[in-house]
């Protein structure tokens, strides 16, 4: 599903990445670990294609598709997602409204209608459940004043949703 | 598939578990997970099928879920001086 061979990255001309090999087949959960400075992050933000970060060699293949000329966005629709460690908080849009947004973005780029209302609360309804997570989550603005636990477990119903 | 960079980070006990839990709901034959992380606590709730040690940029080790557990009780220390060799 992913296939990284010899990827070396940089920011700002300093390398972080020298060659990293990383092969992820469809189903199976990998971990990576490593001490402060190792570039666990690095890695993580050049899959996502965080602008700051160059890709000076190596391949980084998804699904078979090239993915160091594409967009963030190009590759969210791909369905590559990433759950940051700092999550941002966007004050003025409600949780719902981001989590249906970015829903029927989604199912927009797949070609399906957008969600009904109704049953979009169905469905996010029963993965909050989940994650025990109340109805109050759907109307706070994003993240605004989650505690870290709230804004972790926020960042996975996305996933869940997505 | 799903990256997800730190997300153990900053969280206490109970929370860790929601999430795991979460994390492991994420699980299917079709999507693959790639765990971003620093310690082993996230791993004692989602057993990896691959762990990669990071080092300077570079993977130094790789192994199956005992691996982060090995990792847990030597330490980095032992994983980076295998990479160097003899040059300490």
């Amino acid at each position: 599903m992913l296939e990284i061979k010899k990827l070396h990255a940089s920011i700002e001309d300093k390398a972080i990445l020298k060659g990293v090999n990383l092969s992820i087949k469809a189903g199976e959960v990998h971990a990576i670990m490593g001490p402060n400075g190792s570039g666990k992050s690095t890695l993580a933000n050049v899959l996502a294609g965080h602008k700051d970060y160059r890709v000076t060699e190596g391949t980084m293949h998804y699904q078979n598709t090239d993915l160091i000329p594409l967009s963030p966005d190009e590759r969210a629709h791909l369905g590559l997602f990433l759950s940051f460690q700092y999550p941002v908080e966007i004050p003025g849009v409600s949780n719902l409204y981001l989590l249906k947004s970015a829903l029927n973005a989604k199912r927009k780029h797949l070609g399906l209608e957008e969600i009904d209302a109704i049953d979009f609360l169905s469905i996010v309804r029963e993965k909050m459940k989940l994650l025990q997570m109340d109805d109050s989550y759907l109307y706070r603005d994003v993240n605004s004043g989650f505690s870290g636990g709230e804004k972790k477990r926020n960042e996975i119903l996305q996933l869940l949703l997505l | 598939m799903c990256i997800l960079d730190e997300t153990d980070s900053g969280l206490d006990i109970d929370a860790l578990r929601i999430v795991a839990k979460g994390i492991n709901l994420l699980r299917n034959e079709n999507r693959s997970i790639l765990l971003i992380t620093h310690y082993q606590r996230l791993l004692d709730y989602i057993q990896p099928d691959v762990v990669h040690i990071l080092s300077e940029g570079k993977i130094v080790a790789e192994g199956d879920h005992h691996l982060a557990a090995t990792l847990e009780a030597e330490g980095y220390e032992p994983f980076l001086k295998k990479k160097t060799g003899a040059a300490s």
